[in-house]
């Protein structure tokens, strides 16, 4: 009740906060807008001639769009969609400027008389590429930038298909790599790729968020990635360095992702287009995964049963811990009351039988994705439109559930008068999931983890689901309470249909944005983002489900011979919610304007942000799900367990409430000189309420300077088999958050009360950290941009050197301090790096083409200071995934024990110390880190793609090849302790050193009984077990079909495509894919769509 | 001019919000504590404060032992403490828990120093610092630092005593003398402002605070002063469990917070004490005699004839060993104390009253109880081993017994045919601390 009440409140709270908010917004737009209109009434009456006239490129095609000034006034008009214009003079003779992007400016005199113009605009043959990239906060001709951007346009971005928008950026951006070393057993819903798995330009913090920032549309974006439909995208930009990234402060460290999504276009007739595919995404290959055979595992398992290991749990009849079948057969012989013949049949039996084979047939499945997108588009003079649906679904790899998404997205533009642009837009997200509920997720390493033995089945001869041990020996259960408990015996597959989960979730955001040119250099922009999302889950196992089995069994008692229950019968639900509330307000001055040879632009202005956040939920028992009916149970007091002691029902419910804020201030100014040079500069100050920001509140405003020189433009330059040469540099700085980290203590207080105390109580957090600050990178980038004639051969070639200080460090302590381990600013790291894209073209004829792309990056990162110090090789060496920095060595860094081989006598495994074999492991282990080797980075130096596209009239065929070099991995490998009291094997064991002389063609040590960890830790993390994990992949081929025809069906387009086609070359001579690490490869995923555009 | 108007216009949107916007927390169930509500918040962090007290004291003494295959089946840490190796050593979790109490505790009274001692609640977190504290280095002191005797080893190393929250500042080890001054210092003071009656069992009240210097006091052989607190405690709680109304077929006979529990504290988990792995030493179940209940209340009998433990006043029948205090301990204590102190009509009387609630009604008391035999002392530290078994106190009492050639022992344990054996006062009655805090500090290690 107590808790309920404090919800309440809380909600009351919010929305009275959201009010105010609101109302704020709300009145600042009213005063925005009666000042357009005052600013309509006070607009002065020209008093020159009017001029008008038709501009079109060179073959004669209006341009709309292209702007005419008169020089030295404000006076400003814009050629229509067929390429008119007119406009009024202010004075009675002058200049008409007109200029068009990518093409050469026109100055053209007038004088008193009215006149009709033709003005014909020829290209630049020197432009770069005639894009624009877009910061977040502007928009800029790639020309003028002096940053390091990467644009990816429409067409690139849609290469591939997929659901998600992160891993559509892999293989395409150069200098940016994935790490997918994860466990692929965690859900794996059709290639969406988490974003923490991407990394631009090598590693600039240790223990913060390590992502990038991801900006939608202007405004950072804290949703769900997965929840965009990469359908509505138009184009993404990658802000690599400090110029490009420095506008966006302190959350802008690792880099920042500029989405930028599809908007109608004025003077645009209605388009329609429609998008369809499905994918088919591979069972996931668990013979991949290391292990014994079946009948390996019970060889085991009779040896340990000779040897004793067993036989306290054989005879343990006071919680009668539950036994392998092989186990039960060999108590039965040892017993006497089967026969060693019959023993050995019935052992014989269950050795043919391996589970794996089972979860491939009953529990996965192949998956079958489809997705469909239909968008219209069109725009009048004053008015632009675009509509968009999208539509996923996606099977989950098991058998049961999967994910649907459904996205709208609705945007606006109109100009109610010329000074004005309003843009409205709203976009819908709904999002339903379902699946098995988590506790016994009937997943093959789930069940290994927790039950594990190979040879169980499944499915009984009979076709229904099959007993697995756990928990407590079958036999026992058997005689319990005269048969009057529930059945408490555990079948994998009947999780499937008993127990479920569902999660439905929607998000909405509201956006408007309101343009007014104040005088015609200056625009001011109000922008304003209202996000709320919300997420309804719950678990439901109904009384049929081994969780809610064993929980009711759990908490019976016999009293008096009769049977208490503490849980009611029926079903377990488990609700549980968030909801988020999010706004965000921007304003902005733009001041842009050409004076002669000059122009400059700037921007300024403030944003202010917050976002609220809660979770709740409830636990209810004996739920039934027709009726929709539970019982009440007391989570207060103690209830009896059946096999002795006692404790409080589980209530699995958790309340937060999360508020953050943001208010920054930014500034941003470039001025370019006869579009030869170009100087940039920008400043920002980030201030926000995290828990031990006080310092980034107090601190120096991040900025950058850059400079950029079309040097074919120079007077000099006279190389005409390379008309475009720019070079271009910036220096800067961004900054990381962290947020997990205070430096005063902090304590989290517990939702419930203790189990045992039934009094409330709070956790230390963090201790006491006064001397903390915040990371701060500071990067130089240089680069080079260039291409031949025709852009026959095009390419960038980049430089950076990034200086992160102050890098939060996590380094043991002195245990006495309560604490092992701390974070703290301790560590500097410097990474370098040169990124290559080179374009080409070999083949160009009206038939024939022939596009090549190869992106090649190398980056290393090196820990350069590092305050605390660890001495112990351990610290070190059993580490490899995580980061343990040391002075001078790659942030990533493998190290590993030093190999001695084999003892010749006995098969023990041998380390050195000393430059002296020695199999003494806990001195190993200890020893200093000096006598452990370093192998090298655990991200590759070098990576890269190589793409491919080749067009035949009507066919293009593309394929996509991926490499990442010279870096290294630590293999699985056998564990005798894993072994003995896990059942987790390696095929290792089959080459085990067993007799003198083994050692002579094996690494393997021999299996001694009793096991000794350390032992096992020095063989699994010695030098014999790392490797090169350097290869090159065949990412996906594409092949496409597509048609243009003058019918009402402007375009349509056929494509196949396949994914994850597997690795082409390795290093490594063990047959391993590096990058999964202990999971399975990614499954192969093959997809057939079409579009149409109307 | 019009310029300049709509300009100014514009401005007031370009000044952002107040500094107090950004003063909102971040999180609503994180906070940096400054109130006393939130000191008692985290001395009721239960599994910090009271369950993880060091284990390999317990771990290395002679009440329980492990049939060959289950001390195989161990890790070598276990497998090196339960030989008495002099090299074994241990999980710094061993260590780090414990400091973890201090920290605590240090984060508490720093927290007060700032706050009014007329606020609510303010003398009960005073004292439950304090308490907690002087608990933590008491416990470490018992298997980090050697034993101390009042005149001998008072500058031998103790252990460091961290006094503030701060964790920059370097750990040192103390003298034996400091440790426990320390120690009798911090608890004198709780008992002043802990009161009678607490809200659970698992903060420390007057009596808890009593019930541990006499704990203290005995260990530093100190019989004056533990027998006075022994007796202090007494006065506020002495109800003992009649073990003839437990159900003795129960896995879990005693119930959690039961009466005779004055504090409720637990060692740290050691797979030792497991239930499948840990048999209790069958020597000590012959002890107890026709009548005694606690053989069925404590024990479990196996079908191969062996016997289980199964008596933890943690109400759980799992590998975790319950070392909080008690009343049967201080009928021990004050009974011990007046036997050594010569008042052995009191001892007897104290013993009495112990002994009649664990016997069977139906029998008669034991002929020790009955008839004087002249060796009062004897007889109650007979039946003090008897009555704390497996509760976190056998380690303690062995090195303090030893100091004494009356009731020293040399113990024993036979591994796969090998024979170890840890005589009277060898140096192994101190262990090692962990390689992690070595390695980190710039302590000394025990002598080996």
């Amino acid at each position: 009740m107590k808790q309920k009440l404090r919800l309440g409140s809380y909600y009351a709270l919010t929305k009275h906060k959201l009010k105010q908010f609101k109302i704020r917004y709300i009145s600042l737009l009213a005063a925005l807008t009666i000042m357009c209109l005052y600013a309509r009434a006070q607009r002065p009456e020209p008093s020159g001639p009017a001029l008008s006239g038709i501009v079109t490129d060179t073959t004669g095609t209006a341009i709309r769009g292209a702007t005419i000034t008169i020089r030295g006034t404000n006076t400003k008009a814009i050629t229509e969609r067929n390429g008119r214009f007119s406009i009024h003079a202010p004075k009675g003779s002058g200049t008409l400027v007109v200029s068009y992007l990518g093409h050469q400016t026109i100055n053209e005199p007038f004088d008193g008389r009215a006149g009709e113009f033709r003005f014909v605009l020829i290209p630049t043959e020197n432009m770069l590429e005639e894009v624009e990239v877009s910061t977040g906060y502007q928009t800029i001709p790639k020309e003028r930038a002096t940053g390091s951007f990467d644009f990816i346009d429409n067409k690139l971005f849609n290469r591939m298909p997929g659901r998600d928008i992160v891993s559509r950026l892999e293989g395409i951006a150069v200098g940016v790599d994935f790490v997918k070393q994860t466990n692929s057993f965690q859900y794996y819903s059709a290639r969406a790729a988490p974003i923490g798995q991407m990394s631009i330009r090598g590693i600039s913090t240790l223990y913060s968020a390590k992502q990038p920032l991801v900006v939608v549309d202007n405004f950072a974006y804290d949703g769900n990635i997965h929840d965009l439909n990469p359908n509505d995208v138009e184009s993404v930009t990658l802000l690599k360095d400090a110029a490009a990234s420095s506008i966006w402060g302190a959350r802008a460290g690792n880099g920042v992702i500029v989405v930028k999504t599809k908007k109608g276009k004025l003077d645009q007739p209605l388009r329609v287009s429609l998008n369809s595919n499905v994918a088919a995404v591979e069972k996931p290959d668990l013979f991949y995964l290391p292990d014994l055979t079946p009948s390996e595992h019970i060889d085991v398992e009779l040896d340990l049963f000779d040897r004793g290991h067993y036989d306290s749990r054989i005879n343990n009849t006071s919680t009668f811990p539950w036994m392998t079948p092989v186990l039960e057969i060999l108590a039965s012989q040892r017993e006497g009351k089967i026969s060693d013949a019959e023993a050995k049949a019935r052992i014989d039996q269950l050795r043919t039988h391996d589970v794996r084979n089972d979860f491939l047939r009953y529990v996965y499945r192949t998956q079958i994705n489809q997705q469909y997108a239909l968008n219209i588009s069109g725009g009048s003079t004053k008015h632009s439109f675009r509509a968009a649906a999208g539509y996923d679904a996606e099977m989950s790899r098991i058998q049961v559930g999967g994910l649907k998404r459904f996205t709208v997205k609705m945007d606006h533009m109109f100009q109610p008068i010329d000074r004005l642009q309003v843009r409205a837009s709203v976009f819908y997200v709904q999002n339903r999931v379902s699946d098995v509920g988590d506790a016994f997720y009937p997943e093959y390493n789930r069940y290994r983890v927790e039950t594990g033995y190979q040879y169980a089945r499944l499915v009984d001869d009979a076709g229904n689901p099959a007993v697995a041990e756990w928990g407590r020996r079958s036999s026992y259960l058997d005689t319990l309470a005269g048969g009057r408990l529930l059945d408490w015996k555990y079948r994998p597959l009947d999780e499937l249909q008993h127990s479920r989960y569902s999660g439905k979730g929607s998000n909405v955001v509201f956006n408007i944005e309101t343009d007014y040119t104040l005088i015609p250099s200056l625009k001011a922009s109000v922008q304003y983002r209202y996000e709320r999302g919300e997420q309804n889950n719950f678990k439901y196992y109904d009384q049929e489900s081994f969780f809610t089995r064993n929980q009711i069994n759990t908490f019976t008692h016999l009293e008096g011979g009769e049977l208490v229950r503490a849980i009611p019968l029926g079903g377990l639900m488990i609700d549980f919610s968030n909801y988020t509330y999010a706004n965000q307000l921007r304003t902005q001055l733009d001041f842009n304007k050409s004076f002669a040879l000059h122009s400059i632009s700037a921007i300024a202005g403030w944003e202010v942000r917050d976002r609220v956040s809660s979770e709740n939920g409830a636990t209810k028992y004996g739920y039934d799900e027709e009726l929709l009916t539970y019982k009440p149970v007391d989570f207060q007091n103690f209830y009896r367990y059946f096999h002795g002691g006692s404790g409080i029902i589980p209530d699995y419910v958790q309340l937060r409430g999360y508020q953050n804020r943001y208010l920054s201030y930014f500034f941003n100014a470039a001025y370019s000189f006869a579009q030869h040079a170009t100087f940039s500069v920008s400043a920002r100050k980030d201030a926000s309420n995290i828990f031990g920001a006080n310092k980034n509140q107090a601190g120096t405003p991040l900025w950058s300077v850059g400079g950029s020189w079309n040097i074919h433009k120079a007077d000099f330059y006279n190389l005409d088999w390379l008309p475009q040469l720019k070079l271009r540099t910036t220096f800067g700085y961004s900054g990381n958050m962290y947020s997990s980290i205070s430096a005063f203590p902090t304590i989290s207080y517990a939702s419930s009360v203790n189990s045992v105390t039934k009094q409330g109580y709070a956790s230390i957090g963090t201790p006491p950290n006064p001397d903390l600050g915040w990371e701060k990178s500071e990067i130089w980038n240089i680069g080079l941009d260039f291409a031949t004639k025709q852009r026959r051969i095009h390419g960038s070639l980049e430089y950076y050197r990034r200086t992160s200080t102050d890098v939060i460090a996590q380094g043991p302590i002195d245990p006495t301090t309560g604490f092992l381990n701390l974070r703290y600013n301790s560590a500097n790291l410097l990474s370098k790096g040169i990124d290559l894209s080179i374009g080409a073209s070999p083949v160009k004829t009206s038939a024939f083409e022939w596009n090549t792309t190869a992106n090649i990056a190398y980056s290393r990162s090196v820990v350069t200071d590092y305050l605390f110090k660890m001495n112990r090789s351990r610290d070190y060496v059993p580490n490899a995934t995580s980061t343990n920095p040391l002075e001078g060595k790659d942030v990533n860094a493998v190290f590993a024990y030093r190999w001695g081989g084999l003892d010749a006598e006995t098969g023990a495994p041998l380390g050195i110390i000393d430059g002296e074999k020695t199999d003494n492991y806990t001195q190993i282990v200890n020893a200093p880190v000096e006598s452990a080797a370093f192998m090298g980075s655990s991200l590759p130096l070098y990576f890269g793609s190589w793409r491919n596209a080749i067009t035949y009239r009507n066919i293009s065929l593309s394929f996509n090849m991926l490499f990442r070099l010279k870096y290294y991995f630590r293999r699985e490998s056998l564990n005798y302790y894993n072994l003995v009291n896990y059942r987790v094997g390696h095929p290792d064991f089959q080459n085990r050193w067993q007799r003198p002389g083994d050692e002579l063609h094996t690494q393997v040590p021999a299996f001694i009984y009793p096991v000794n960890s350390n032992r096992d830790e020095f063989y699994n993390y010695s030098e014999i077990n790392v490797g090169r994990a350097d290869h090159i992949r065949l990412q996906d081929i594409s092949l496409s079909y597509s048609l243009t025809t003058k019918t009402m069906l402007r375009r349509i387009r056929l494509y196949a495509t396949a994914q994850n086609l597997g690795v082409i070359w390795r290093a490594n001579n063990w047959n391993l894919e590096p990058d999964t690490g202990s999971g399975t490869p990614l499954p192969l995923v093959t997809t057939f769509g079409f579009s149409a555009d109307f | 001019m019009v310029r300049v108007v709509k300009i100014a216009l514009i401005l007031p949107l370009f000044f952002g919000c107040g500094p107090s916007y950004l003063d909102v927390r971040p999180d609503k169930q994180m906070r940096v504590p400054n109130t006393v509500a939130d000191c008692m918040a985290l001395l009721n962090d239960y599994a910090t404060m009271n369950t993880r007290y060091p284990s390999i004291g317990e771990a290395a003494s002679d009440n329980h032992y492990l049939p060959d295959a289950r001390f195989n089946a161990q890790d070598v840490f276990e497998r090196e403490n339960y030989c008495w190796l002099p090299q074994a050593n241990h999980r710094v979790a061993e260590w780090y828990y414990p400091y973890r109490v201090v920290f605590n505790a240090n984060m508490v009274l720093e927290v007060l120093k700032g706050r009014a001692s007329t606020e609510t609640d303010y003398d009960l977190a005073k004292g439950t610092a304090l308490f907690f504290r002087a608990y933590a280095f008491f416990h470490l002191a018992q298997v980090f630092a050697a034993p101390y005797t009042y005149g001998q080893t008072e500058n031998y190393p103790g252990v460091p005593l961290r006094l503030d929250p701060a964790v920059s500042t370097p750990s040192e080890r103390s003298s034996l003398a400091d440790t426990y001054g320390r120690v009798i210092d911090d608890l004198t003071l709780a008992a002043s402002v802990l009161p009678e009656t607490v809200p659970v069992k698992t903060l420390p009240s007057k009596a808890a605070a009593y019930a541990m210097l006499a704990r203290v006091y005995l260990t530093i052989q100190d019989y004056e002063h533990a027998l006075q607190f022994a007796n202090q405690a007494l006065r506020l709680q002495n109800d003992l469990l009649d073990f003839s109304l437990l159900n003795t077929s129960s896995n879990v006979p005693i119930p959690r917070f039961n009466a005779e529990v004055v504090f409720h504290s637990l060692l740290q988990s050691n797979p030792i004490f497991a239930t499948a792995n840990c048999l209790v030493d069958s020597n000590l179940v012959r002890e107890y005699e026709e009548g005694d209940l606690r053989k069925k209340v404590f024990f479990r009998e196996n079908a191969n004839g062996t016997h289980t433990f199964k008596g933890s006043y943690d109400g759980t029948f799992t590998n975790i060993v319950f070392n909080g205090l008690t009343t049967s301990e201080l009928y021990l204590i004050s009974a011990e104390c007046d036997a050594r102190l010569g008042n052995v009509d009191r001892a007897m009387a104290n013993l009495k009253t112990l002994i009649a609630s664990r016997w069977d009604n139906s029998k008669p008391l034991p002929r020790y109880l009955l008839e004087d035999d002249g060796d009062m002392l004897r007889i109650v530290i007979n039946e003090r081993r008897k009555e704390l078994v497996l509760r976190g106190q056998r380690w303690t009492d062995l090195r303090r017994l030893n100091m004494n050639s009356a009731f020293a022992s040399v113990l024993k344990r036979n591994v796969e045919g090998i024979q170890y054996e840890l005589p009277p006062n060898d140096l192994r009655y101190t262990l090692l601390i962990p390689d992690d805090v070595m390695n980190r500090t710039n302590m000394m290690q025990n002598p080996r």
